[in-house]
């Protein structure tokens, strides 16, 4: 049963002076602005503005556990939900990354003899998987809200930067726990310099480009070294991941950093680099 | 708030998406017509602040959109709906659109709340806020884009083909919506359909090839084709555009439109036919009164 008619003026003091109203008088007051303004009259409060806030909050959603205790502990709402929109951080995502790293691990723990690897696969493949998840963890063709952000104040920069970290951890903890639990874990520390600078290439060259040609690039660097390391010297594994090697790999990622950083802030704001936008379509990353 | 363009040009390789366009555009309803490739949404990119122009200044506001602080400034004063606005598929609406206002700099959930309710309602989408965005068709989707340009209040609001996908009543809806806003702020909407211009702006911007080739009230494109517009049989030779209407007459554009034309009372969508065509035709000559 529903009321149609407008409240009774009794009915409206009974209501303004703190009867409960019946389950369809209730109904009827939340459909009807009139019988609102009556009541608020009576009140003297603005109760269709209260109960505006009141239908806000019912239809507001609540944010997550993870979000709450970030913003509580400082980092900014709008960061904390945009990091949460990043594409290498969906469970789809993340469920390919660990079944490729177990796959990769599960080969790396088998007997190496006769024609077996010359290298560790997962140590091969690491890299890669992370450059990927970096890669495509922000920009024009796979946010579909980023022309839109673009035009808000928000920091370019610093969404750039959490999402391309929040990538980074996640997949490297995920290839990191698949690598200890098969037996392989001091591989997960050897990778790590490797990862970094290839998920910086890639970074780097998606933020000129696009997020596939960064990706490509990346990988494709990476995997020429270790081939041309398998080919040309007796000790891939000490030419790949050497302690020389791992200086170099971490110096060259914190060179790209700095020129990821310094190149999103001196175009700040604004999304199209001209020179770009013909070649690479209409939203090249930056 | 104010907008001025001066001198704005974009190119993109070789290709001159903006040609020297100097604009002002104050509160009211500006309506940006222009056929496809015209360069009417390279233009709104450049005042929303998300395409550098190659060159010229755009300021809004009193602030210069070539320095960062003032880009900064307009953004926190600004509604953007691009032609393409792409959306969250697995958000709620509500989400959506507070996702949004949380960028907007609005911090203070209640009243953000009560903003995204507001934005939500203008646009008729209050019964759906929780509903995903995956399930809406695409009118409802432009409606939840349109939702999240209003939604912090903007002084500026910039809508690139807002009506696209609208159903008749929407459509309606919606201009009834960008009237009030425009009673108090500067709204810039991008379109070709004409008679979303006729309707509701204001002024009127004309733009073919990356120029502006008409700038000024509704009124004034119409009576650019005062004495030209005629009713006739057939086409005469020189007739600058011509078209057949549900009467089975002709409506003809021209200065001579030759024996047994009737002269007819010229609308908005002459007089924008008159000023593209005869930038497009070059090699005829332009019908003067």
């Amino acid at each position: 049963m529903s009321v149609t008619a407008h409240l009774t003026g009794a009915l409206v003091t009974q209501i303004a002076s703190g009867a409960v109203p019946s389950g369809e008088v209730s109904v009827h007051l939340g459909d009807c602005a009139t019988c609102r303004s009556l009541v608020a009259r009576e009140l003297d409060v603005d109760l269709a503005q209260a109960f505006s806030g009141v239908l806000a909050e019912i239809n507001a959603p609540r944010s997550r556990l993870g979000e709450r205790v970030l913003v509580a502990a400082g980092v900014p709402a709008w960061l904390v939900r945009s990091t949460a929109q990043t594409r290498s951080l969906r469970l789809s995502w993340l469920l390919c990354s660990a079944i490729v790293s177990g796959l990769a691990v599960a080969a790396s723990a088998l007997p190496r003899t006769g024609a077996g690897f010359l290298l560790p696969p997962l140590l091969v493949v690491a890299p890669c998987l992370v450059a990927i998840a970096v890669g495509f963890s922000y920009g024009p063709s796979v946010d579909p809200l980023y022309e839109i952000v673009l035009a808000t104040p928000a920091s370019r920069v610093a969404a750039l930067l959490a999402r391309m970290s929040a990538a980074m951890a996640v997949n490297s903890a995920l290839i990191a726990i698949a690598a200890a639990s098969g037996g392989v874990g001091q591989a997960a520390f050897t990778w790590f310099p490797s990862m970094a600078a290839v998920s910086l290439v890639a970074a780097v060259v998606a933020a000129r480009t696009r997020p596939l040609i960064g990706v490509a690039t990346g990988c494709a660097l990476w995997l020429a070294e270790v081939l041309s390391a398998t080919e040309l010297t007796r000790s891939p594994v000490a030419t790949l991941w050497g302690p020389l090697s791992q200086i170099a790999y971490l110096c060259v990622a914190a060179t790209l950093l700095g020129v990821l950083v310094n190149s999103t802030r001196r175009e700040r704001g604004f999304a199209l680099a001209r020179t770009s936008a013909s070649r690479n379509g209409p939203f090249p990353w930056m | 708030m104010d907008v001025i363009a001066d001198g704005l040009n974009c190119s993109f390789g070789s290709f001159r998406a903006l040609k020297s366009v100097d604009l002002t555009l104050g509160p009211g309803i500006t309506g940006v017509l222009g056929p496809n490739g015209a360069g009417k949404t390279t233009l709104l990119r450049a005042l929303a602040t998300v395409l550098k122009p190659t060159s010229g200044s755009v300021k809004a506001g009193g602030w210069d959109l070539g320095t960062a602080g003032g880009r900064r400034e307009v953004r926190r004063r600004l509604g953007y709906l691009p032609q393409d606005a792409g959306l969250y598929p697995r958000f709620t609406v509500f989400q959506f659109v507070d996702y949004v206002a949380i960028l907007k700099e609005l911090d203070d959930p209640s009243q953000r709340h009560r903003r995204v309710l507001q934005a939500l309602e203008a646009v008729g989408l209050e019964d759906l806020a929780g509903k995903r965005i995956s399930q809406l068709s695409g009118g409802m989707r432009r409606r939840v884009g349109i939702a999240q340009a209003i939604v912090a209040e903007p002084e500026l609001l910039l809508l690139d083909e807002p009506t696209g996908g609208l159903d008749p009543e929407q459509r309606m809806r919606f201009r009834q919506l960008i009237a009030s806003l425009g009673e108090s702020r500067t709204v810039v909407l991008s379109t070709h359909l004409v008679e979303d211009v006729a309707a509701i702006c204001t002024a009127v911007v004309v733009m073919s090839k990356g120029e502006v080739l008409f700038q000024g009230p509704p009124s004034a494109l119409r009576a650019r084709a005062e004495g030209l517009v005629w009713s006739a049989d057939e086409t005469p030779a020189g007739a600058l555009v011509s078209w057949r209407t549900e009467s089975g007459a002709l409506r003809v554009i021209a200065t001579d439109p030759g024996p047994g034309a009737v002269p007819v009372e010229p609308n908005l969508e002459d007089g924008y036919l008159l000023v593209t065509s005869a930038s497009s035709s070059r090699e005829r000559p332009v019908p003067t009164r």
